[in-house]
């Protein structure tokens, strides 16, 4: 069985706002070329980045969204799966493997 | 889940990184040539500390300007400017998006002399892609970027960014950049920006460069580009810049189109406005002069 990973979409862009000499839990992407511009802030955010730093699997996403936000990792399992569906959907990430 | 991507209005600094991103997406798709300059294109020493940027700057190679303003155009991009009204050097064109903010695209780089393709080329010589919002984009090597950034810091009236940047790099890259501004035939305009530019008295673009370096009048400014506008067709029109209202300048102060009531009232002003400006010009030169023989 192949492992299921998660990654950040080839066409979007996006900047973590400390990287960008702002503060605070935010990052700001864009599908390109046409956006809109979103923001993702708080838990979506730590999500992101635990996307784009595994491009892993949803475990893998879990274990450093959990060790960003200091949350249990099971109790944050359903709403990363939810969030990461809704990635997909709007073509921000992209699923490689199958279940 | 709460916080989950939610429109918000950018920083502008996450805004200029996005348009990078967006900009050259756009040129990927139009097979355009272009390169990233300034801001966040820049390698990592270059930008001054608490140097900021609000625009996105690139150079398009010239054969491919005009595809890239039909993109931007299908993609929702104004031009707010055109190249031969959005500055003194007809070297740019300034669009604007309204999630991406402002885009100047350069034609050319003002202070290169050689021709505006030999310009790309040369600056594109050693380019690399450089990751902004994680899209690569293109930017050209350290020497090109350099160079770029004197260049600019001579056109911009107090600027302590020349001195910054040269100065951070060692005696063999200042000797490559020195190098590449001969190759361009901007010898003066990197004098200028290091405080040299004595040694060009001669050159047609002295009093220019002289303007830009410590600022002047409108007079001032006028007499400059025609003393620096090659020959009798650019020259002329340098004239008809003087005397005609700039119809985009006139859209940007008005933050609309202008009706035809006001640009006409507007260029009666600016006649009247130079006409007084140049007789001023003329009586304070016939006073000195008096002074002088006296």
């Amino acid at each position: 069985m192949t492992e299921v990973t998660f990654a950040v979409a080839r066409d979007v862009a996006w900047v973590d706002a400390e990287a960008a000499g702002g503060t605070g839990a935010h990052v700001f992407l864009a599908k390109l070329p046409d956006g809109p511009p979103r923001v993702l802030s708080g838990p979506a955010w730590a999500i992101w980045m635990a996307l784009a730093e595994t491009a892993g699997s949803v475990d893998q996403i879990v274990t450093v969204t959990s060790e960003l936000t200091g949350q249990d990792p099971e109790g944050i399992r359903s709403d990363i799966e939810s969030f990461l569906a809704r990635l997909l959907t709007e073509g921000l990430a992209v699923r490689s493997g199958r279940p | 889940m709460p916080d989950a991507l939610s429109d918000a209005p950018l920083p502008t600094a996450v805004r200029v990184h996005l348009a990078h991103a967006v900009v050259q997406r756009i040129a990927d798709d139009a097979a355009v040539d272009l390169l990233h300059l300034k801001g966040p294109a820049l390698l990592p020493g270059l930008r001054p500390p608490g140097r900021k940027s609000s625009d996105v700057d690139v150079l398009v190679r010239p054969a491919h300007y005009a595809r890239l303003e039909e993109a931007l155009a299908r993609r929702g991009w104004e031009a707010h400017t055109h190249l031969q009204t959005g500055s003194a050097f007809a070297h740019a064109a300034n669009w604007w998006h309204s999630d991406w903010g402002y885009a100047d695209l350069h034609a050319r780089w003002p202070g290169a002399m050689v021709s505006p393709e030999d310009t790309f080329d040369a600056l594109a010589e050693h380019a690399f892609d450089h990751d902004i919002a994680h899209v690569p984009c293109r930017v050209p090597g350290k020497v090109a970027q350099v160079l770029v950034l004197l260049l600019h810091a001579a056109r911009t009236t107090g600027s302590t960014d020349a001195r910054y940047v040269w100065d951070t790099q060692t005696l063999e890259e200042q000797a490559a950049v020195t190098a590449l501004a001969q190759r361009l035939q901007a010898q003066v305009g990197l004098a200028s920006a290091l405080g040299d530019l004595d040694s060009y008295r001669d050159d047609p673009s002295y009093a220019l460069w002289r303007y830009y370096a410590e600022g002047g009048s409108r007079i001032d400014e006028w007499r400059a580009r025609y003393a620096a506008a090659g020959g009798r067709a650019e020259r002329w029109q340098v004239v008809r810049s003087a005397l005609t209202v700039n119809p985009d300048h006139l859209h940007t102060t008005l933050g609309r189109a202008p009706t035809t009531a006001e640009l006409r009232r507007a260029q009666l002003t600016r006649v009247t406005t130079l006409l007084g400006d140049v007789r001023r010009a003329v009586t304070l030169r016939w006073r000195a002069r008096r002074g002088s023989t006296r």
